[in-house]
């Protein structure tokens, strides 16, 4: 027996003892990857992946610090160190409850990196996870050396989308039914008025499906065999007609961050969190349930005034960039 | 009246004479960029700086001055260990060991980013008093004017911000040399009317990696009362 067919019928009968037997190599080169464009100097993203997972994590990372709001609204949100306040980095990691340990890895990796003690350098990082176990079915999972790898590959302006970082292994459109969901992924958005900038991140693992501006459904809740899409209102109808169960098999989460460089004080980040997760409801369909893990973080670098620009027109035009950002995702 | 020292920036034979080396630590260096200097460092030691004394300037105790310039600072100190400057620093020529120093400052202040123009005066040696600009998270680059008045011997500090559409002049604080007269605070550098000043420029840093592009000090002018 050659060592292939060996290897592949192992993996039939043991696949999470492979996993962990598997030599989890770590990938940073996405040379091949759709880029985002967007110009935004004043915060690093790194991107770091165990390819035997599939899984990976994001990392956002603020050299000169930031301030946050976070609006969780999930019914069972994985995250580390949730809240509002300062910030150095956001870490959205796969691997569910386990991936935090990536947000420990960028904390480690800043703390090596600074050398200090002190109490004010003590790295302050946030992060949130996604269940992405299913369908890979293996052990592996973002670890602390992923979250440091990512921060130590973190550059301006380099931004993976589709199939890539916390968005590995992510699925969307889950519904009722797991054979009607679609590969998820990760996306973004950029957009710059003056000297506002403001930019949005998604890792799409919805339960629900994504929605175009068309109103029609783009990923998830897709019958393979016809291609035919339908609405969970729909399915929920169907089902009810034909007597199927309307339940879920596993959790789904829904992740966003949006950054601006525009000074904003507590309230009014509160105010945009709130504001764009709210409006994700036209996208994601639907957003925020009982089985989601929903987590929204709204970033601000505080480094220009624009009196130009309210919170109120942030929050839609950021609202207008989640979506792409979410279409992002699909396109090819 | 007042007259411009006319500073040639633009060339470097003027520029290379004009600024002679002074004072260096570790592998801090001015260099020569077009309109000015800059400031790189390599490989960044607990304290590396470059000074270099401006050859030209005849400054009198007696007379009003005004030294104008612009800073770049556009270094990240990532942590509180990190900090980095460009400034420049107005010295008595008898007695190097009185200064006032202004400078655009990018350090972590109780843990936050900031980027402040900072002033401070030294009388034999030892730091009498500091101020801020009350702007902690200034832009990269900003105007500052750094003022004498010779009645009162009151040095003053002002920056302007670039980002605004009317720059005006912002007031950071005011030290007097004399034993009063200085919103901020006083010295007593017992300087005759008929010495001279001297001026430096600077980079300096902690910890910190500067890269080309970085900490620029450009468009330097001094003008100078010709009224005895």
């Amino acid at each position: 027996m050659n060592n292939h067919l060996f290897r592949f019928l192992i993996t039939l009968l043991f696949p999470a003892i492979t996993a962990f037997a598997e030599d989890w190599k770590i990938k940073t080169d996405f040379s091949d990857a759709r880029l985002l464009d967007m110009n935004f100097n004043s915060m690093r993203i790194g991107t770091a992946e165990y390819e035997a997972g599939p899984t990976g994590c994001t990392v956002f990372y603020f050299p000169k610090g930031a301030q946050c709001a976070v609006d969780q609204r999930g019914g069972f949100s994985g995250t580390y160190m949730m809240g509002d306040g300062y910030l150095d980095a956001i870490c959205y990691a796969g691997g569910s409850l386990l991936g935090v340990e990536a947000s420990a890895g960028v904390a480690k990796g800043l703390f090596e990196k600074r050398k200090s003690y002190s109490w004010y350098d003590i790295p302050v990082v946030r992060g949130a996870i996604i269940y992405d176990f299913l369908p890979r079915a293996n052990l592996i999972y973002p670890d602390v050396t992923l979250g440091k790898t990512a921060l130590e590959n973190a550059v301006p302006n380099k931004f993976y989308m589709g199939r890539h970082g916390a968005g590995r292994h992510a699925s969307v459109g889950v519904g009722f039914d797991p054979q009607f969901a679609q590969w998820g992924g990760q996306g973004g958005a950029f957009k710059q008025v003056g000297n506002t900038k403001i930019a949005v991140f998604i890792v799409c693992n919805a339960l629900g499906a994504v929605h175009g501006r068309d109103g029609k459904v783009v990923a998830g809740n897709r019958d393979r065999k016809t291609g035919a899409t339908f609405t969970i209102a729909e399915d929920v109808e169907a089902r009810i007609e034909s007597g199927k169960k309307l339940t879920t098999s596993s959790g789904r989460t829904t992740l966003l961050l949006i950054v601006t460089n525009q000074k904003l004080d507590h309230r009014e980040l509160r105010s945009l969190a709130r504001q764009v997760n709210a409006a994700m409801g036209r996208v994601i369909q639907p957003l925020a349930a009982f089985d989601d893990g929903d987590v929204t973080y709204a970033v601000t670098t505080n480094e220009v005034s624009n009196d130009r620009i309210g919170v109120t027109a942030l929050g839609v035009m950021a609202s207008e960039l989640a979506w792409d950002a979410a279409l992002s995702i699909f396109q090819k | 009246m007042a007259a411009t020292d006319g500073i040639d920036l633009q060339n470097p034979d003027l520029v290379k004479r004009a600024f002679k080396p002074a004072f260096q630590n570790g592998e801090g260096t001015l260099n020569p960029v077009s309109e000015g200097f800059e400031y790189t460092v390599e490989k960044p030691s607990e304290k590396d700086y470059d000074y270099r004394l401006y050859r030209p300037a005849r400054l009198k105790a007696s007379h009003d001055f005004e030294v104008i310039g612009r800073f770049k600072n556009d270094t990240v100190a990532e942590s509180s260990r990190e900090a980095a400057s460009v400034g420049i620093e107005i010295y008595q020529q008898r007695n190097l060991s009185n200064r006032l120093a202004a400078e655009l400052s990018v350090a972590r202040l109780e843990g936050y980013f900031s980027r402040t123009v900072f002033s401070q005066i030294v009388e034999n040696g030892e730091k009498k008093t500091e101020c801020y600009s009350a702007d902690l998270r200034l832009p990269a680059e900003t105007t500052f004017k750094l003022s004498y008045q010779s009645s009162e011997k009151v040095f003053s500090v002002y920056y302007q911000s670039d980002e605004t559409e009317e720059p005006e002049w912002v007031f950071v604080g005011s030290f007097g040399i004399a034993g009063s007269g200085g919103e901020n605070g006083n010295a007593k550098w017992r300087m005759r009317s008929n010495e001279n000043f001297l001026i430096y420029i600077y980079g300096f840093s902690k910890n910190m990696k500067v890269y080309e592009g970085e900490a620029q000090i450009r468009a330097l002018a001094i003008n100078t009362d010709t009224t005895e």
